[in-house]
């Protein structure tokens, strides 16, 4: 492991406050990161040792870094219509990701998904959808393909692709007294 | 005698002016100063000259309190503007006497900065240099490096950097990273319908890195940090457990794909075999019909219960492959020190063999009610012989749908450092290691050997025995070796996204230090084709052990990549085999900036300095940079004396008009010999 040579380190253009052990202020620290070295950071610890961090490296990345909760909360006392909280990405996507067991979570009075193309979603598992009232699908055209269910067109089940061409084909279901 | 205060004016300098140099006594002479309720910005202070070297003659709580004045620019506190005195006990003061020689007000004007030679220990005596660290005013330099120095050199007032935990520990004793979360890696949402194996991979990854973080002594861990290690185990197992939902479920519906044109074949076989059969044995087709239809009918109900099984099996499977899955990673973090594809691999095609065997045993009753139409179908063969199913639920696009191909974004990142290029899922890879585990099973197990309980269940895999970590598997072709990496090799530039393929590039190392460097420049030797945007650059190595050094690419308008750029160098690169040298070939014009003149040169930092000219657009804006003297104002020389570059070539515009341009350099091998005629064109503008 080994570092730069300090010839090629900016300390000249350093500044720094501390304010004891809890609190610094870090202007373009020449130690390299990950992101290349430190425009400038905001760096707090805890008595219990919690972090928290904002920075911007010389990559161009800007870091938010908290150890636990952050907490964002606006509009105390917006307008109702108004935009409390406005998140943009100006080119790229936005990717919220709940790491280890943790949801995402969205509630709100109405929720509206606009995407100019395609959405889609992946469930590994189950997909629930429920409305108390109705649920209308809407399009050219609206295809369903299972396994089984009664929402399973009666070519895409498995018993049907098991029986189709057979003798048996139109029986099955009086034998089993049920829809394949 | 006239008493001397009757003479004295009582104004500050005009009955004797005397500074004095003292100290901070320890934070117990400082009362309720220092507990809330003080008065003032005061301190105790034991000035030299005036006060004994002993505690004992005078103790600390007897010394007179000092008045701090303020710079102007802290604040008074007055409308709500101030800024606190940052005295702390031990610090060394300089001030004068309010009442001259009387020498009983002292005020504090400022203070002498403490140096790496100012001995940072407990209190010992009056005078002698001690610790402001107090009870209450505590750090052991875990998250903040403990510091008590404010010079300016560089190992003043240590900061945490952003880089992991292990990087910051291999770097030095003092250096601390700035967050406990930098150097996992996240995979983000996506369209992929295999996303679960990178979902998978990255979890076991990023548990392997945080176990590392917690000790680099796993097999001997005991009390909490075997605690920790056990929770973190359970965290990912429940995790894993969840995004393996993806794989049984695309399992099991691909063998049900797979079963159904099976089943239906051997239905319509039965029909003509019972038909035939009764037809030979009465001559009358109605009755052979009927027995025919008969033996079909007779199979519905055990065709049903096959595809009543449908919603269970997933659940049943998943209900038990936890137990499965902290096993094999408790096996993973006790064997694996460096997390290498194929342990991935292995990974996976344990969970495979897990999801494998649970079908079987979970639909082999109701096969077994179908068997004479299954021809022999094997569920688990079928399981073993289809990659694909692993791969999850490819639908085919319909006409008005986009292609969402991965390499368009960004599928995972690397927090601390950005866009990580996605590795990509090794199916094939995956179904082999599976069934190459399975076999050796099997055949142990014919063999009456003893593979153990886990090894029974889901097959002899590497990442189940240490031995994986045993150097004598490195550098063995077709090995899986998760051990410490023997060689580093040389830097990789891995370049991504935005639609294109093909690009490739090879770095240029600079501020060499043995066998590592910093990146300063890209060679492209391949432009690629198909680059919507300028595509992501990743510079990594085998070992993870150099750190910040980002590049960022440019493309033309044909969707090729032109250079790569060098934003940060970063350090500790393995540069490989010995370093070729290289000279700046031209220059990117990355902003091209606004205001400038034809007229305003450019200067760069390689040796004692180039300079060189600009065109800009009538707007001021740079749009070309050109060398008019490779090597100095002052001493043409040869052309083959150009110059080689060993650090980050840096430009310095010299205008007193234009602003925000950004201009790097592009690199190139330096030429063995230069043609004479080059030498011409090196006009020297300056001197002439």
């Amino acid at each position: 492991m080994a570092q730069r040579p300090i010839k090629n380190q900016n300390w000249q253009g350093r500044s720094f406050t501390t304010f004891g052990p809890k609190f610094r202020i870090d202007m373009a620290n020449p130690q390299m990161g990950l992101n290349g070295s430190s425009v400038y950071d905001l760096y707090a610890v805890s008595d219990n040792g919690d972090i928290s961090l904002i920075g911007l490296s010389e990559g161009g990345m800007m870091h938010v870094y908290n150890d636990n909760t952050i907490e964002i909360v606006g509009g105390e006392k917006s307008e109702t219509t108004g935009v409390d909280i406005m998140i943009t990405g100006k080119n790229g996507d936005i990717c919220i990701t709940a790491e280890k067991n943790g949801q995402v979570r969205i509630r709100a009075s109405s929720i509206v998904i606009d995407a100019d193309m395609d959405v889609t979603i992946n469930a590994g598992n189950n997909l629930k959808l429920k409305a108390a009232n109705k649920i209308d699908l809407q399009s050219n055209i609206a295809n369903c393909d299972a396994l089984a269910g009664n929402l399973a067109p009666q070519e895409t089940t498995f018993m049907n692709k098991v029986l189709k061409g057979t003798y048996v084909s139109d029986l099955a279901a009086g034998i089993l007294g049920k829809k394949l | 005698m006239l008493d001397s205060s009757l003479v004295q004016s009582k104004f500050v300098g005009r009955d004797g002016f005397r500074w004095w140099i003292g100290q901070i006594p320890q934070v117990s002479a400082q009362g309720n100063q220092v507990n809330g309720g003080g008065w003032g910005n005061r301190s105790k202070v034991r000035i030299m000259g005036y006060h004994p070297y002993s505690a004992v003659e005078l103790p600390d709580e007897d010394l007179p309190w000092a008045q701090v004045l303020l710079p102007t620019t802290a604040g008074t506190g007055a409308a709500n503007s101030g800024s606190n005195v940052k005295l702390h006990p031990g610090d060394t003061v300089f001030g004068f006497f309010m009442d001259g020689d009387n020498a009983q007000i002292p005020v504090i004007v400022g203070c002498f900065g403490r140096t790496s030679q100012v001995p940072s220990t407990d209190y010992r005596g009056p005078f002698i240099p001690f610790t402001g660290y107090t009870d209450k005013i505590k750090n052991d330099g875990s998250r903040n490096p403990k510091n008590e120095t404010n010079e300016q050199n560089a190992a003043s007032a240590k900061a945490p950097r952003n880089v992991s935990t292990q990087q910051a520990q291999s770097i030095g004793p003092k250096e601390v990273s700035y967050f406990r979360g930098i150097g996992d890696i996240v995979s983000f949402a996506t369209t992929s319908p295999s996303s679960f194996i990178n979902k998978i991979t990255t979890e076991v990854n990023n548990l392997v890195q945080k176990i590392q973080k917690i000790t680099s002594d796993i097999k001997n861990a005991a009390g909490r940090v075997k605690d920790l290690i056990n929770k973190e185990i359970k965290k990912v197992t429940a995790k894993i457990q969840k995004i393996s939902s993806g794989l049984v479920g695309s399992m099991i519906n691909g063998l049900y794909q797979g079963m159904a044109p099976v089943l239906n074949a051997g239905l319509k076989a039965l029909y003509k075999t019972v038909y035939s059969t009764v037809l030979a044995a009465t001559k009358i087709p109605a009755f052979a019909h009927r027995a025919g239809v008969a033996a079909q009918a007779a199979l519905v109900k055990p065709i049903s219960e096959i595809q009543n099984l449908l919603p269970c099996i997933a659940n049943k499977i998943l209900g038990t492959i936890a137990g499965t899955i902290g096993s094999v990673l408790s096996s993973v973090v006790n064997n694996v020190s460096n997390f290498v594809s194929c342990v991935a691999t292995q990974f996976v095609a344990s969970l495979v063999n897990f999801v494998i065997g649970g079908v079987g045993s979970q639909i082999s009753s109701a096969m077994q009610a179908v068997s004479k139409i299954s021809g022999g179908f094997s569920v688990t063969g079928f399981l073993r012989g289809n990659s694909s199913l692993i791969g999850g639920l490819i639908g085919s696009l319909s006409c008005n749908e986009v292609s969402q191909n991965n390499t368009s974004n960004v599928q995972q990142w690397e927090i601390g450092k950005g866009a990580k290029q996605d590795p990509g899922i090794p199916i094939d890879d995956i179904l082999k290691s599976a069934n190459e585990a399975d076999a050796l099973a099997q055949s142990a197990i014919t063999l009456g050997e003893s593979v153990g309980g886990l090894a029974n269940s889901i097959g002899m895999f590497g990442i189940l025995n240490s031995s994986i970590s045993s150097p004598s598997l490195a550098g063995i072709v077709g090995a899986c070796y998760a051990g410490p990496p023997v060689t580093c090799g040389k830097t990789k530039i891995n370049i991504f996204g935005t639609n294109g393929s093909g690009a490739t590039a090879i770095p240029v190392f600079g501020s060499i230090v043995g066998t590592v460097g910093s990146v300063i420049g890209a060679i492209i030797t391949n432009s690629g084709s198909g680059y919507d945007f300028p595509p992501f650059v990743e510079i990594t190595d085998a070992c993870n052990q150099g750190y910040g050094a980002i590049g960022r690419a440019m493309i033309n308008d044909n969707g090729e990549v032109t250079s790569i750029y060098i934003v940060s160098e970063g350090e500790n690169y393995p540069i490989g085999s010995e370093p070729e040298e290289h000279i700046v070939e031209n220059i990117d014009v990355v902003d091209p900036g606004t205001g400038y003149k034809n007229t305003d040169i450019v200067q760069d930092n390689i040796g004692i300095g180039n300079t060189y000219i600009i065109e800009t657009t009538p707007d001021g804006k740079i749009t070309k940079i050109k060398p008019i003297n490779i090597l100095t104002a002052t001493t043409p020389a040869p052309a083959t004396a150009l110059q080689t570059v060993t650090d980050l070539p840096t430009f310095t515009v010299k205008s007193e008009t234009g602003s925000g341009a950004i201009i790097k350099a592009n690199l190139a091998p330096k030429p063995k010999s230069v043609p004479q005629g080059q030498i011409e064109q090196n006009i020297d503008c300056i001197t002439k």
